[in-house]
Formats: structure tokens, C-alpha cells, sequence
């Protein structure tokens, strides 16, 4: 009940913010629990495209923390093949209940502008985040460019 | 300050009178973002108030996840933890008898796990609580399920090697026996073979005594300074390329394990022993050859091998990890001696009828004493 509720505040909140960063994808059935949203992030290398994610949320929320997966292929030290993202404010033991969705959105942008190769999924692009970030730059938004989805 | 960021609640009522105005009559929950009507809303020292029922939740939600680090504030980046008297008021609320019991048994396991002095035993399905005058490294048994454990760590007893340095040991076995495995079966030997070969077919024919350790000569061996135990490194080590070195490394490892699993299987097969020796002994009674009292040394012999055995298991992870110098000679030198009266008592012990008993008991007082000399330096008073 207080997952579906709070939701709902949080979804309404997010559609009358006017962010040009995120927003729900069009033709969304809406399921409160399931949320299909596009990023679209201005900073390099990602600023060439748009990424598709899915929110899930579970019944227990907020008590219990989303989980959230990339549905574009990303070029990303922190994200892995499968669209997982190790993203510490979602982790079950860092989930506080007082977190909100938006606040988590920040963090999923945040963490693409500036990935953390200390915690790699993939350990090979953290390798060349650190050593040759121009490469890693370039090879990104090379990705991107092929991969991303339209950012209309 | 020191208070809060270890997540300990200063006092409620001084900070809150700072942080929280008296609250207006309706706010708005930072959880489910309802608004609710209290004029104290409940809130601990931080003063971050949310609602009667969020909390509740919460802290059903955390104590059925089992929380291993306490319950802490629902607001983010707060550090803040619940304390006994504020989670007790949400589960009187509704009694709730199941919660209440597992966060008290939750509270129990805290308390005992942050005491210095008390250890949780480690046995199967054991609740014992062990306490320890000095909270030290050393061997203790359990009086409930006779498990002994090393006080410090919680392991099987390591002395003289320490609880670093065995956790060390024991995950680079975990990852590194089965490498050690693959290579005995699958890459050739050259001594090997001949000498199980030997070992099997020669029954009754005369083959030469031979070391069990390195599968060498026994007459190269002497009596009187027995290395067998000891690992010489190749000096020249440092000059060669990577690969030598890693094949060393290999090797050095190998040396070191391939002598605890030795000791360790011979534990298992002594274990065995020990029972025939009861059967030899009720034999021997029955068929009129001395007392049942008589015989009693033969158990003793057996336990003190056991018990030397084990010691000497748990030295090859020390060296193993020592630094080259006085001390690691030293020590190995006491350990090659250990190892030969071990060895000897085995024989020994193998050949009763050979052996009198004057003989074994002076070979016990013997092993017993090397032991003692070996481990001096490590027991902690």
C-alpha cells in the first residue's frame, strides 16, 4: 500500500519536474512497480545518444531498495554486459527508506559522468579508464553512436 | 559528535531541542510523503521524524533481514542507529511477540560478539558461550560440544603458527590444493613411481629403508640432523626470469603443503590406529600377557602422537610464511628435531612387540619435551 501510493507522488513529481535528462518512455502502460524511462545525458561520451533503463521496484518499497538495468548497451566500467549497474545508494545495505527515485536517477547519471574504476563490473574498461582515458572516450562514444538509442 | 558518527544516540532530548522546533500539528512523512498529526512524532537524536507506521516497518523489515549492523535512521546519509528503548516502543505497539523475540535475539548476538572476553563456540549447532580471561590467541575446548578452537579467530587450534598468518594459509590451500592435485596426477615424477612401485611389489624381497618425506636414501639421511623438513631455496632465485621464479614459487609452495597434507592424512590413519591398539591391548589381556594397567601406555602413546602430529601440522604454514633469518633456522632446526622423535614414536608405536615399554616411554618423554621446546616461544601466558 505505501509502495503504491508514494509511487504514484513520486511518479507525478518526476513528469512535472521539466527535466531534460530523463523522462518515462512514451507509450508506458505506467505499472507503478515497473517504471521504462530514457536517459539522455548531456555530458561526453555518452551526450550522442539516449539509454533506455528499467525501474523496478518491489512491494516492500521503501523499504526495501529498486533495482535498476540498462536496456541500451552501454560502454561503462560500472555497468556490465547484462545491463547491471553497481550503484552503492541502491545496494540492500546502504538502502535508507527517506531515498527517492529522482535522488536515485541523479545517482545513475552522476555515476555515468563519472565512473568509479575502483569498483569495476568490467574490469577491462576501468583498465582503460585509468590508463588511456582519451581512448576510453573515444571508444565510448564510437558505442554510443551504434548502439544508443535516439535522443529525439 | 564522537557519538554520532559511530552511530551511538547522544542524548535525544538535548539535540532535539536544538534540530527540531516543537513540531507544527502536520507534517509530511518523508517515507510514504503523507502528512500525519502528532505532536511528537518519533524521531531519534538526529531529529529526522517520520510516522508512527514507517518506522514501525522499517524496523520489522530490518529485524526480519537480520540486520547485521543495527537499525539505522530511515534518512539518508544518516548514520544514526536505533537504540533499544525507541525500537521497543514500535513493537509493543501491536504486540508483536516474534519480533520482539528476534531482536532480542538479535541484541543477545551484539552483545556477545562486541564483548573482548566472549566467543560464540564455533561447533555445529552449538550455543554455548565461551569465556576468556584474556582475549588472546590460544586453544580452548568447549564444555558443551568438546570442540576445541583457537580463542582469537574462532578456527581449529593453530598454534605456533598465528591467526593471520593461518587464514592466509588455509585460503591459498582452498584456492591452490586442487592446482597441487592437478599436477601430482597429471605431470611425471621421477621418483615416484619407482619408488610406490617398489613400495608394492617388493613385499618380501629386500628394499632399502627410505624416507617417507622426500622418498630419498634413508642411509643419506643420518641420524643425527634431519632436514627433510626444511626447504632450500635456490639462491641464484632472484637472477633468473619470471617463469623460474613463479615455477619456484610453486615448488616452495608444494614443499610446504605437501607436508601438512602428509601429517594431516597421517592424523587420519593414526585415528585409526588408536582403536586397533584398544583391540591389541584387550587381546593381550585376555590371553594372560600383563594387566589391562600394563598396557595403558600404549593409549597415551598413541594420544601424544596424535597430539604431536597436529603441532607439527600447523608448523609448515609458519615457515611457510616466515622471513629467512636466526629465528626461521632456529625453528626449523626444532622442528626437523620434532619430526624425528615423531617419527620414531610412529615406528615405534607400529612395532610394539619389538619395542619394550621402557623404551616407548622414554620416547614420549622425548617427543613431548621437543614439542614443549618448539612451541615455548609462542605460548602467550
Amino acid at each position: 500500500m505505501a509502495a503504491t501510493r508514494r509511487l504514484q507522488q513520486e511518479m507525478l513529481g518526476i513528469q512535472g519536474e521539466g527535466v531534460k535528462t530523463y523522462r518515462f518512455l512514451d507509450g508506458d502502460d505506467k505499472n507503478l512497480l515497473s517504471w521504462k524511462m530514457l536517459l539522455i545525458p548531456d555530458f561526453v561520451p555518452y551526450n550522442k545518444g539516449a539509454f533506455r533503463i528499467d525501474i523496478v521496484f518491489p512491494a516492500e518499497y521503501p523499504f526495501k531498495p529498486p533495482k535498476i538495468t540498462f536496456k541500451t548497451k552501454i560502454y561503462h566500467p560500472n555497468v556490465d554486459e547484462k545491463g547491471q549497474i553497481c550503484l552503492p545508494i541502491i545496494s540492500p545495505e546502504n538502502w535508507k527508506p527517506a531515498t527517492k527515485a529522482v535522488q536515485v536517477l541523479h545517482a545513475v547519471l552522476a555515476l555515468m559522468a563519472a565512473p568509479e574504476p575502483e569498483h569495476p563490473l568490467r574490469g577491462d574498461l576501468a583498465e582503460e579508464y585509468t590508463k588511456d582515458k582519451n581512448k576510453f572516450l573515444k571508444n565510448a562514444e564510437d558505442y554510443t553512436k551504434k548502439h544508443a538509442e535516439k535522443r529525439q | 559528535k564522537l557519538l554520532d558518527e559511530s552511530g551511538v544516540q547522544s542524548n535525544p532530548d538535548s539535540r532535539s531541542g536544538v534540530k527540531t522546533k516543537p513540531p507544527h500539528p502536520q507534517k509530511t512523512c518523508g517515507v510514504c510523503l503523507e502528512s500525519f498529526h502528532t505532536s511528537k512524532p518519533p524521531a531519534l537524536g538526529c531529529g529526522h521524524q517520520f510516522c508512527q507506521r514507517c518506522w514501525k516497518q522499517h524496523i520489522e523489515f530490518a529485524v526480519k533481514d537480520g540486520m547485521s549492523q543495527g537499525i539505522p535512521c530511515m534518512e539518508q546519509k544518516c548514520n544514526l542507529l536505533c537504540h533499544f528503548d525507541f525500537v521497543r516502543q514500535f513493537y509493543t505497539l501491536p504486540q508483536d511477540p516474534s519480533l520482539e523475540a528476534a531482536y532480542n535475539a538479535h541484541l543477545f548476538r551484539i552483545s556477545v560478539s562486541s564483548h573482548y572476553q566472549l566467543r560464540f563456540c564455533p561447533g555445529v549447532d552449538c550455543t554455548y558461550v565461551i569465556y576468556g580471561e584474556t582475549p588472546k590467541p590460544r586453544k580452548v575446548q568447549c564444555t558443551g560440544c568438546k570442540t576445541t578452537f583457537c580463542f582469537d579467530c574462532g578456527t581449529p587450534p593453530h598454534i605456533p603458527t598465528n591467526c593471520e598468518t593461518i587464514k592466509k594459509w588455509l585460503t591459498k590451500c582452498a584456492d591452490d590444493s586442487e592446482t597441487a592435485n592437478y599436477i601430482s596426477a597429471n605431470t611425471k615424477d621421477d621418483k615416484l613411481p619407482s619408488t610406490q612401485s617398489l613400495i608394492r611389489e617388493t613385499k618380501n624381497t629386500f628394499i632399502p629403508d627410505f624416507c617417507w618425506m622426500c622418498m630419498g636414501d634413508w642411509k643419506n639421511h643420518g641420524n643425527s640432523y634431519y632436514e627433510c623438513s626444511r626447504y632450500k631455496e635456490n639462491p641464484l632465485i632472484a637472477s633468473t626470469n619470471s617463469q623460474h621464479q613463479a615455477r619456484e614459487a610453486l615448488k616452495k609452495y608444494l614443499f610446504y603443503f605437501q607436508r601438512w597434507e602428509n601429517h594431516n592424512r597421517s592424523l587420519h590413519l593414526e585415528a585409526q590406529a588408536r582403536s586397533q591398539i584398544q583391540q591389541q591391548i584387550e587381546e593381550k589381556v585376555n590371553s594372560n600377557q600383563g594387566t589391562w594397567i600394563d598396557w595403558q601406555y600404549l593409549l597415551r602413546a598413541g594420544e601424544l602422537l596424535a597430539k604431536c602430529r597436529y603441532t607439527l601440522q600447523y608448523t609448515y604454514p609458519h615457515v611457510y610464511y616466515a622471513e629467512s633469518g636466526p629465528e626461521k633456522t632456529l625453528f626449523e632446526y626444532q622442528q626437523a628435531q620434532l619430526e624425528v622423535e615423531i617419527e620414531g614414536l610412529a615406528w615405534k608405536l607400529e612395532h610394539v612387540g619389538d619395542y619394550q615399554r621402557g623404551d616407548v616411554e622414554n620416547q614420549m618423554d622425548v617427543s613431548e619435551k621437543r614439542r614443549q621446546t618448539l612451541l615455548a616461544r609462542f605460548v602467550t601466558a
